[in-house]
């Protein structure tokens, strides 16, 4: 934390600057080249899905809006053939899941539907965008979630039992450091954990 | 495989060295400009005390911990690593020494072929076999890079200064004779030692930890393990709250549940890691 940081929060200004920080959905265009990063120096495959997680608020024009994101993605998905489905969690929480074996897709897709959100004045609902990689031979899954609050990104590796593998993150924030915009203060790299042994956070 | 050093390390020691070399001149000028040749006589007793402090230094301090020396059949595995990692570096494996305390530290004494690797027994319950290997490594450069006796050499006049301060309060406080003396002779002498050769142990010691830090993850290959070594001796924990338990409203304001405030509190550890994280990124991007 520096002393900028250390001011805003002695003067009490801290946590609204930091909670009103605006995201910018441009952001998630750093991913497309970190896809290529991630297999050339870590050799980690993508999973062939991404997803968006957000709470919904039960309005018409939230519900209009919803529906103008799936006519969107529908649209999308006879141009590239992505497909998409939409999902609810057990924290309450909604998804939207891209599945596409081309990542500049689900990058595309990803940002096609957040840029939509925030153009409608939802932006404050977006929760995170998140991207699954795996490395098989040593069964190992990483992803990499941009938080819309904080307008970052920051590496999530889970093991089983609600454990972090924090020398996967460690590895990943060296590697992709400078190319992507990543969150400095580690105590906001809040995990997702999946609902499931062995699934996505977003399943 | 000859231990790498970045430039800037070497440049700040080089620089540190010279002031310090300049200083020891400065004060053997300074004595036989005042007092001719027998001036010189007067630098005799402190040299000989540097002397002995770097000969009697590492045993006394060793007897001073309580430090068992373990061979293989005593602890194998840490032996195992030892041996390992100063085949390595292509140095003779190091004596090693166990302290049978439950606070995790490891240090170095003595340099070179005579250095001691201590470990403390909490050490080993604290981190995980890579992660006690890199500590390992850390410690291995410091004998390697002789960095005991470069900081006895550097702190020395920070030592005498510091003892001399405590003899002239000492003396001053009981006689009036002792108070001019002291006062007037020893206070600002001692004062001046300590100013002088603050900066120069502060720059050393700090040039000297990232030059171990560096050196450790080219032994080791490995310098996230070091990186969380040195995380989990800080007491850092992993944030494992899920963001979606925040709850709807706190979700969107999140801030850390804990916040320092001052900013120089920080731990050097963070400067350490973001180091790490370079050398990590340089490892697997070239």
């Amino acid at each position: 934390m520096g002393l900028f940081d250390s001011i805003r929060s002695v003067l009490g200004m801290r946590a609204e600057a930091d909670a009103t920080r605006a995201a910018d959905p441009e952001d998630l265009f750093g991913m497309s080249t970190a896809y290529l990063t991630m297999q050339a120096d870590l050799g980690y495959d993508h999973v062939g899905a991404a997803a968006l997680c957000f709470s919904s608020v039960d309005s018409t024009d939230f519900a209009e809006t919803l529906d103008e994101v799936e006519a969107i993605l529908h649209a999308g998905s006879e141009e590239t053939g992505t497909t998409f489905r939409r999902h609810a969690d057990s924290h309450g929480y909604q998804w939207v899941v891209l599945e596409d074996s081309d990542p500049e897709d689900l990058v595309t897709s990803i940002h096609f539907a957040a840029d939509e959100f925030i153009e409608r004045g939802y932006g404050s609902r977006l929760l995170t965008a998140v991207f699954g990689f795996e490395k098989d031979d040593e069964n190992v899954r990483a992803y990499w979630i941009y938080s819309f609050r904080r307008g970052a990104y920051y590496p999530f590796a889970p093991q089983t039992g609600h454990e972090r593998n924090q020398r996967v993150e460690f590895k990943l924030q060296s590697v992709l450091d400078g190319e992507l915009g990543i969150e400095d203060d580690e105590r906001y790299w809040y995990p997702l954990w999946p609902d499931q042994r062995g699934g996505h956070p977003w399943d | 495989m000859a231990l790498s050093r970045s430039r800037s390390l070497l440049l700040r020691t080089v620089a540190t060295g010279g002031y310090v070399l300049f200083g020891y001149v400065a004060v053997a000028f300074v004595l036989y400009e005042f007092a001719g040749p027998f001036g010189l006589l007067l630098a005799l007793p402190p040299l000989a005390l540097l002397l002995a402090l770097l000969v009697f230094g590492p045993s006394l301090t060793l007897s001073g911990v309580d430090a068992v020396r373990v061979d293989h059949d005593d602890r194998p595995t840490l032996l195992a690593a030892v041996d390992r990692l100063a085949r390595q570096a292509d140095v003779p494996t190091p004596a090693v020494a166990v302290v049978d305390d439950a606070e995790a530290n490891a240090f170095t004494v003595g340099s070179g072929s005579g250095a001691t690797l201590c470990v403390t027994t909490g050490l080993s319950d604290a981190l995980s076999g890579d992660e006690l290997e890199a500590v390992l490594a850390h410690e291995l450069v410091h004998a390697v890079h002789w960095d005991s006796v470069v900081l006895s050499v550097v702190a020395f006049p920070l030592l005498s200064g510091r003892t001399m301060f405590d003899a002239a309060v000492d003396v001053g406080s009981q006689s009036l004779y002792g108070a001019v003396f002291g006062l007037v002779f020893v206070l600002p002498l001692s004062i001046a030692a300590m100013a002088l050769s603050a900066p120069a142990v502060y720059l050393l010691t700090h040039t000297r930890e990232f030059a171990a830090d560096r050196g450790a993850s080219v032994l080791t290959g490995n310098p996230a393990a070091l990186a969380s070594a040195l995380r989990s001796l800080d007491g850092h924990e992993p944030q494992d709250e899920d963001l979606r338990t925040l709850g709807t409203a706190s979700a969107f304001c999140i801030v850390p549940p804990v916040s320092g405030v001052l900013p120089w509190t920080h731990p050097p550890t963070e400067k350490r890691v973001e180091r790490l994280r370079q050398r990590e990124r340089e490892t697997e991007t070239s």
